[in-house]
């Protein structure tokens, strides 16, 4: 099996290996953190195969650059940071966050646009880019408002309303689902 | 606004960050990097193979003009004169001397100047 000869090896030690250009290395911390790259990823994006193409160019992008980080372990955060970073690039280029979406263009009932096979990723996909972004990296990727605002260059203040209003709208969206299917179970 | 987060968001967010398979996903991404190592390694055989006429064109001209320069560095200020302490002012009456006297004059300006602050 390829890879593993570093299967359990500490992660900060297959972190050095992979930045002096060992393949095998590399290809370990893929196979160790992919999942948790493609979920942020499909938490962002609307669809599975968009995110796995982003969470593919993330690790290209480590590929490239992983022999300027100097510390270790701090590998964990970096990841996420270069994670944010690609989304960020991909979302430029569709000009999704300049375009300044309200929350409200789309205020409309879960229910009635993906039916009864609404999940968590249907409804962040109902929400604004950049409060999408600042929500998911709260809520999936665990980082506190500061770091939100470090990763993604927003203002403290802008982050912390994006996930105030993305959280509330988000408990309306998954409340208006949970009515709509507990009707069509009734009926 | 603290930083708490909401319980039913943090459940529903943890339900849905389940383990993906990933063996496809890994044979890709190396796929790709060994694409680009080849590309890489590709692109640094061809400025080698460029090197090598480059050098061998620009060798001539090359050491020519550090001769021209060398040789103007090295031109006396002033007549080298016959007394007995010629010797010993000769390193410094030629162009590079003066150049490099200047050199280490600004360099102790400088110094100075940004030293007296703290």
């Amino acid at each position: 099996m390829p890879g593993a000869t570093y299967a359990t090896t500490p992660e900060p030690l297959v972190v050095r290996l992979a930045g002096r250009g060992d393949q095998r290395a590399f290809e370990e911390l893929v196979r160790r953190r992919q999942s948790r790259v493609r979920n942020l990823m499909r938490r962002l994006s609307r669809d599975t195969s968009l995110a796995d193409d982003l969470a593919q160019q993330v690790f290209i992008r480590v590929w490239r650059t992983i022999a300027q980080l100097q510390d270790p372990l701090r590998f964990p955060g970096w990841l996420k940071r270069l994670a944010v970073n690609v989304w960020l690039q991909h979302h430029r280029k569709l000009d999704a966050l300049a375009a300044g979406e309200a929350i409200e263009d789309h205020d409309r009932p879960v229910h009635d646009s993906v039916g009864t096979a609404i999940d968590i990723d249907h409804a962040l996909a109902l929400l604004p880019a950049p409060v999408r972004l600042c929500l998911v990296l709260s809520y999936h990727a665990e980082m506190s408002h500061a770091e939100i605002a470090d990763a993604t260059a927003l203002p403290l203040g802008t982050v912390k309303s994006h996930i105030r209003r993305g959280t509330e709208r988000l408990e309306t969206l998954l409340a208006a689902y949970a009515n709509g299917a507990s009707k069509e179970a009734m009926s | 606004m603290s930083e708490k987060r909401h319980p039913n968001l943090e459940r529903l967010f943890a339900a849905a960050d389940r383990e993906l398979a990933g063996e496809e996903f890994v044979a890709l991404v190396m796929q790709r990097t060994t694409a680009l190592r080849r590309r890489k390694l590709a692109a640094v055989l061809v400025a080698a193979l460029l090197a090598v006429p480059v050098t061998w064109l620009a060798a001539g001209p090359f050491v020519e003009a550090l001769l021209s320069v060398t040789q103007a560095l090295l031109r006396p200020l002033a007549g080298s004169g016959q007394g007995i302490t010629s010797p010993a002012v000769l390193p410094m009456n030629t162009v590079g001397g003066a150049l490099a006297l200047a050199a280490l004059a600004v360099r102790a300006a400088v110094r100075r100047l940004f030293s007296r602050g703290g």
